[in-house]
């Protein structure tokens, strides 16, 4: 709270909920009350008055803490999607911060302890993570860190997403390409050659 | 000849010490190190470094000048030019 605010004291006040879909309401709320903890405090109950097509439903809320929540829309007479494929469904997952591995560890017990698979621990660059799946096939994530972000990192992002910037969206641009730029501006920020 | 710039964090940290034991010229870069040789071909092979393979497969996030011959579990070998 004692950054400087260059944007005129404008600032996210993190995250108030993410919403998701569900067909599996029942098991839904069970997961995440018994086997996660997370208490439900909130549900809505409507037609769908939004526009014209929108299907009557029902939003209902998880308390995550730290007034963060995560809700789900269930929704009347809508056809189930089809499960996305493996990348995706790795990809878009929700990761429940941890402050130490043994709370991470505990949790993976009590997961397991419900029957729930969940992969054992995963170090990545700074942060160690056991992933499962809830009962709609949403990945989730548990993860703690192995050390703080720092300066130098927040840095090192802000060239690399410079570089990728130039060359996604490049006909046949790979990572090498993304390697070759960010070499090119380190030497630019570093003063060694010019822009 | 190829390089490889080399983040300044401590997850990077075996990976400079491994080309600095492999005698790689290394050049200062305001948070990054370019380690190159004269050679026109690098070799590392993670056995030296002992890094966890999520770390080994981002060595190459500060930056790189040449081309990848090969990058695996095992070996990261750079060689001169942009096209094999």
């Amino acid at each position: 709270m004692t950054e400087p605010r260059p944007d005129g004291g404008l600032r996210m006040g993190g995250v108030d909920h993410i919403a998701l879909v569900t067909w599996e309401p029942a098991a839904t709320c069970d997961f995440y009350t018994r086997v996660l903890g997370l208490p439900l405090v909130h549900a809505i109950t409507a037609t769908g008055w939004l526009k014209e097509d929108f299907p009557d439903f029902v939003h209902f809320f998880f308390e995550l803490g730290k007034g963060n929540y995560l809700a789900f829309f269930y929704f009347f007479g809508l056809p189930e999607e089809e499960p996305p494929g493996d990348l995706m469904h790795r990809s878009r997952h929700l990761a429940f911060h941890v402050d130490t591995e043994e709370e991470m560890l505990a949790w993976r017990e009590r997961i397991k302890s419900h029957g729930v698979r969940v992969t054992h621990p995963m170090q990545h660059e700074l942060l160690e993570s056991i992933y499962f799946d809830d009962p709609n096939g949403i990945q989730l994530e548990i993860t703690r860190p192995l050390r703080p972000f720092g300066d130098v990192d927040a840095r090192d992002a802000e060239l690399t997403l410079m570089a990728l910037a130039d060359v996604a969206g490049k006909p046949d641009a790979t990572v090498q390409d993304m390697w070759r730029r960010k070499a090119e501006i380190v030497r630019i920020h570093a003063g060694r050659e010019n822009g | 000849m190829p390089a490889l710039y080399i983040l300044d964090i401590p997850e990077f940290e075996p990976i400079l010490r491994t080309a600095r034991i492999a005698g790689m010229a290394e050049e200062e870069l305001d948070g990054y190190v370019k380690v190159s040789t004269a050679a026109p071909e690098i070799v590392l092979e993670r056995r030296h470094t002992d890094v966890r393979p999520a770390v080994w497969f981002a060595a190459l996030t500060g930056g790189l000048e040449g081309r990848i011959v090969r990058f695996d579990f095992d070996v990261l070998h750079l060689a001169e030019g942009v096209r094999p």
